[in-house]
Parts: structure tokens; C-alpha cells; sequence
């Protein structure tokens, strides 16, 4: 038996065009970010061994590879990189970073390898305009569970379109296109809630079918910056890393300029 | 323009008229807790070692020694005996390992269903007990209903609003999964889906990996940064020198602060 359902209908004359899908994605510029800004690691603590070699509490360590520079002892500036990818290059957008600047667009194009998963499905948006290659690396299976033939796709807008719906895995190639901002922000040391609760966020408004559409990128703040923003406890001030190189040993100390007291000294050994 | 839209439910003839079913459950067992990371513990740990040398702590990067990534997929088959076939995207399966396991689970019960589902699906129920009182619709205390459980499917006599404390044994299906390093690859170097499917239906899931694995760098070993400016410390001496017998570091327990 065959059960069938009649629904009236009346057609909208002006939805039968097919417009072309217009989306945006946001993508935080993590590889800006040098793995030194991360969770502490070996070098981290070879820093502290010297520290504690040196007669100074090893907890006074501070990462030095930072997204943080120093206009002076009251302001400091974090800058993190962000990807806005357009369904299309040239689509209208705009950006709000609430305190932060934002700075103008600059044109990349990133090398990108990466899996792309087929689920049961002839159409899958990877979220950025890419070019380049696309190879099956699982045999393709039907909804009933049927390994099938692999079906033609065509890479195009952003998506990949199939000629059939099915599981499978893709492996793609290629590089995507897109712009790169600076999320940049200026801190005010008087201010201590906000170098404890350092948040960013990026929110991008465009044009969808003549109706507004939005995307919130939540930026993510490497723990080095909120480490290197505390503030000295006497004054409030940012505590700044300084240097003096002696010449004859090639030795570089750092110190706070909060405290005075030495962070770290590296010595360059002379062959 | 107005018409009728006429919709026809036929199943697909090919399949002969069955529609897909739904078969099994995939999980990934879990990574370390501090898979990917250097811990304060080690680092104090690591400290302790170079200072008066003590064995010195192994940090987990969740890779084994040629580079690779080791996990495991656990399949539930909701029929023990369900024929299937388990692939991987990428990497190496080991062989099915069948195992029961008992789990205990917290179903929280709703006023508006007399169904409510187990999170993994039961070969035998070994004891389900209501949590405290079961209440109608208006917060008033009712007598609690009788159940009956089937799979992971439970039924309840009338709606109630109610928490059932069910322990129950389950069939799992662990595959020891190994994934190699891509050297060719510029990034996603160990990404991998693994798929299941069997007479009716396809499942598949993506698989996770250790914290930071994809930051790595060419040769770096694991811990450590490539690009650090300190260096391993060498017979140099630096700095000022003190007893360092006589300093202390005193770590909370709990929150793995340096005090």
C-alpha cells in the first residue's frame, strides 16, 4: 500500500529564481599564534630551572612569546588574527570588535588540508571558497548500508556537490581564499577586571537575501596574555619585561620594571 | 498560481520497500585528562628532577614512539549478534574485542512521556529503583508507576515527573585504533572517521585527538617547543648560585598552584 498526502499549495512567483547561497564564516588565525603562548611546556620550565638556580622563586616566570606589546607601563595593546570567509569575494560585510579596533582587510590565500565528511548527503558546505583537490578515502556507502560506485562531485561556491546522496570521507587539497583582520585591543593597566576577565569577540553583519545576517566569532585570549597583564600588586601597573645585555659576557637579564626583580638570564655562549 | 501537491510515501523499491535502520551506538574511549599538555605537577616534578635527580616525569602528548596517535572505538550494538563491518578514514583497526559492561544511569523521567531512553542499550537489567518520590504535573506527590524496560527503551505505567536509577549490562565492542602521522600533509596530519555499516544503515563518527597534536611541529619532541628562546641547561652555571637544597615549592594540591 501506498499512502499519499495532497497539500494545497499556492506558489510565491518571485522564489522560483534560484538565488545563489550567500554565506560568511569566521575562523580565528590560530597558527598567529606560537605554541609558546599556550599551556607551559619543557622550554617553560627550563626557564624556571634557571630561575630557581638563580635564587628567584621559579612562579615568577612569565612567558615571553606573547600577542602583547607594551605602549608603556599604563597601556598595553593585544593583537590576535582573524579570517572572515565570504561565500564570494567582494561580499559587503562589516565587523564590530566592541572595544577593539578592527583593521582593514588584507586578501589571503591559506594552504588548507583537511577531512571532509559526506553524511548521507549530495551537498556539504566546507565553509570557505576553496580550490584545489578532493580524493575519496573511504569507500562510498548508501543510507541502506550498500557500498556504492563513488558519485561525480563538482567543488564549487564553497560547497561540494555530488551527484548522489551518500556516506564518505574526502580528503581535500587546496587553498582557500578569504581576508585577514587584527583584532586589536588597548588596555588601560587602572583597570584591573578587565585584565582579569580578557575577553574578545568579533561580530560580522552582511547581507543574506536582502535580510541581515550576523556571525560571532569568540576569540580565543592565549593564557600568556591575561599572565603577562597581571598587574604589580603595589601600584597596578603592568609588569614589564626589561633587559640590559652585557656586552663582554653576552649575557641578557630580564627583569620587571613592576618589581625590579630578575626573571630570567640568558647567556650566550661564545664559541 | 494554486495546485495540489500530491506526495506518495513508497519506500524505496531497491531496498525492498524497508526504510534504514538504526543499529548501534559508536563512542571513542576517552584521551588522559592531561593528554596534550604539560601539567604543573610535571613541571614541578621535572624541577625536582634536575635539581637533585630524581627520576624526571613523562608528559603525555598522546603519541606513541614512532609518532602516532592511539585510541580506541567502542561500538553498543543494540543486537549482539548485528553482522557489521568498522573502517577507518585513516589508520590501523585492531582486532573486536567483546566485552560486558554494567553501567549505572540517572534517567530523569517527564510528566508529558511514559517513554524515556537508556543512553547505551541493556542486556540485562540487573536492578531499576525510582530516586525518591514521583510528582504529577501540578508538583504533587503521586505514587510511582511500574516499568518495564526493553533495549534502551523504558516504559513507564502512567507520566510522571520521576529520576530511575537503572544498572544494567551492556555488549561493547572495543577496537584498538592506531593513526599515523600523514608526513605529506600540511596540517590535519592524523584526522580520521571511523564508519560502521551493516544491512540497512551506515553510521560514522570523527575521531578526536590529543590537545595541541596538530600545533606540533616537524621533529618536535613531545613537551617541548621548537621555536623556545631558553635553551637545555648546560655545565654553565647562570646567574647567581644559592643552596638550592634548602628552597621549596609548595604546590596546592587541588588547584596545582605554585604558592
Amino acid at each position: 500500500m501506498n499512502p499519499s498526502l495532497t497539500i494545497p499549495f499556492q506558489a510565491l512567483l518571485d522564489a522560483t529564481a534560484e538565488r545563489p547561497r550567500v554565506w560568511l564564516e569566521l575562523e580565528q588565525d590560530l597558527t598567529a599564534l606560537p605554541v609558546e603562548t599556550g599551556e607551559a611546556n619543557l622550554t617553560d620550565l627550563v626557564a624556571m630551572y634557571n630561575l630557581a638556580r638563580s635564587g628567584i622563586p621559579a612562579a615568577t616566570y612569565r612567558k615571553t612569546v606573547c600577542p602583547v606589546e607594551y605602549l608603556d607601563e599604563s597601556t598595553a595593546v593585544v593583537t590576535l588574527p582573524f579570517f572572515v570567509w565570504p561565500s564570494v569575494l567582494g561580499l559587503p560585510y562589516s565587523l564590530d570588535g566592541g572595544r577593539a579596533e578592527i583593521s582593514g582587510p588584507e586578501l589571503v590565500e591559506i594552504d588548507r588540508d583537511f577531512d571532509l565528511v559526506v553524511g548521507l548527503t549530495d551537498r556539504v558546505d566546507m565553509g570557505l571558497l576553496f580550490e584545489g583537490a578532493a580524493i575519496w578515502q573511504t569507500p562510498c556507502i548508501d543510507r541502506y548500508g550498500r557500498v556504492v560506485s563513488p558519485p561525480r562531485f563538482v567543488i564549487e561556491n564553497g560547497q561540494v556537490v555530488l551527484d548522489a546522496e551518500v556516506f564518505g570521507v574526502l580528503r581535500m587539497t587546496g587553498r582557500a581564499k578569504g581576508y585577514r583582520h587584527q583584532w586589536r585591543l588597548e588596555i588601560a593597566a587602572v583597570d584591573e577586571n578587565r585584565v582579569s576577565g580578557l575577553r574578545g569577540s568579533v561580530i560580522a553583519s552582511y547581507q543574506d537575501g536582502g535580510k541581515l545576517a550576523t556571525k560571532t566569532l569568540d576569540l580565543e585570549i592565549p593564557a600568556c596574555v591575561q599572565d603577562a597583564l597581571a598587574t604589580c600588586p603595589d601600584d597596578g601597573k603592568f609588569q614589564v619585561f626589561g633587559s640590559v645585555t652585557t656586552v663582554e659576557r653576552q649575557t641578557t637579564v630580564y627583569y620587571s620594571t613592576c618589581t625590579g626583580h630578575v626573571l630570567d638570564v640568558r647567556y650566550e655562549r661564545q664559541d | 498560481m494554486t495546485g495540489e501537491l500530491v506526495i506518495t510515501f513508497t519506500a524505496p523499491a531497491e531496498f525492498g520497500g524497508r526504510e534504514p535502520v538504526d543499529a548501534l551506538i559508536m563512542e571513542q574511549a576517552e584521551m588522559g585528562s592531561y593528554s596534550g599538555h604539560v601539567t604543573r605537577g610535571q613541571i614541578v616534578g621535572w624541577l625536582r628532577s634536575m635539581m637533585y635527580g630524581y627520576e624526571a616525569p613523562e608528559v603525555d602528548c598522546g603519541l606513541d614512539s614512532d609518532g602516532g596517535v592511539n585510541t580506541a572505538v567502542l561500538v553498543y550494538p543494540y543486537d549482539p549478534a548485528l553482522p557489521y563491518q568498522l573502517a577507518l578514514s585513516h589508520g590501523d583497526l585492531g582486532e573486536r574485542v567483546v566485552e560486558e559492561v554494567e553501567f549505572v544511569e540517572l534517567v530523569n523521567l517527564r510528566p508529558d512521556s511514559v517513554t524515556a531512553n537508556l543512553k547505551y542499550p541493556a542486556r540485562e537489567i540487573v536492578s531499576a529503583e525510582w530516586v525518591g518520590d514521583g510528582y504529577d504535573g501540578a508538583g504533587a506527590v503521586v505514587p510511582v508507576p511500574p516499568i518495564t524496560i526493553s533495549g534502551r527503551e523504558i516504559t513507564v505505567g502512567r507520566a510522571v515527573y520521576g529520576a530511575l536509577k537503572v544498572t544494567y549490562k551492556v555488549v561493547v565492542h572495543a577496537y584498538a585504533v592506531t593513526l599515523p602521522r600523514r608526513d605529506e600533509v600540511r596540517d590535519n596530519r592524523w584526522s580520521s572517521v571511523a564508519y560502521a555499516w551493516w544491512d540497512g544503515g551506515v553510521k560514522w563518527l570523527s575521531l578526536e585527538l590529543p590537545d595541541g597534536i596538530n600545533n606540533m611541529e616537524e621533529g618536535q619532541p613531545c613537551g617541548w617547543s621548537s621555536t623556545g628562546t631558553a635553551r637545555y641547561p648546560d655545565d654553565e652555571i647562570r646567574g647567581p648560585q644559592g643552596d638550592s637544597a634548602s628552597r621549596e615549592i609548595i604546590v596546592d594540591y587541588c588547584t596545582q598552584t605554585i604558592k
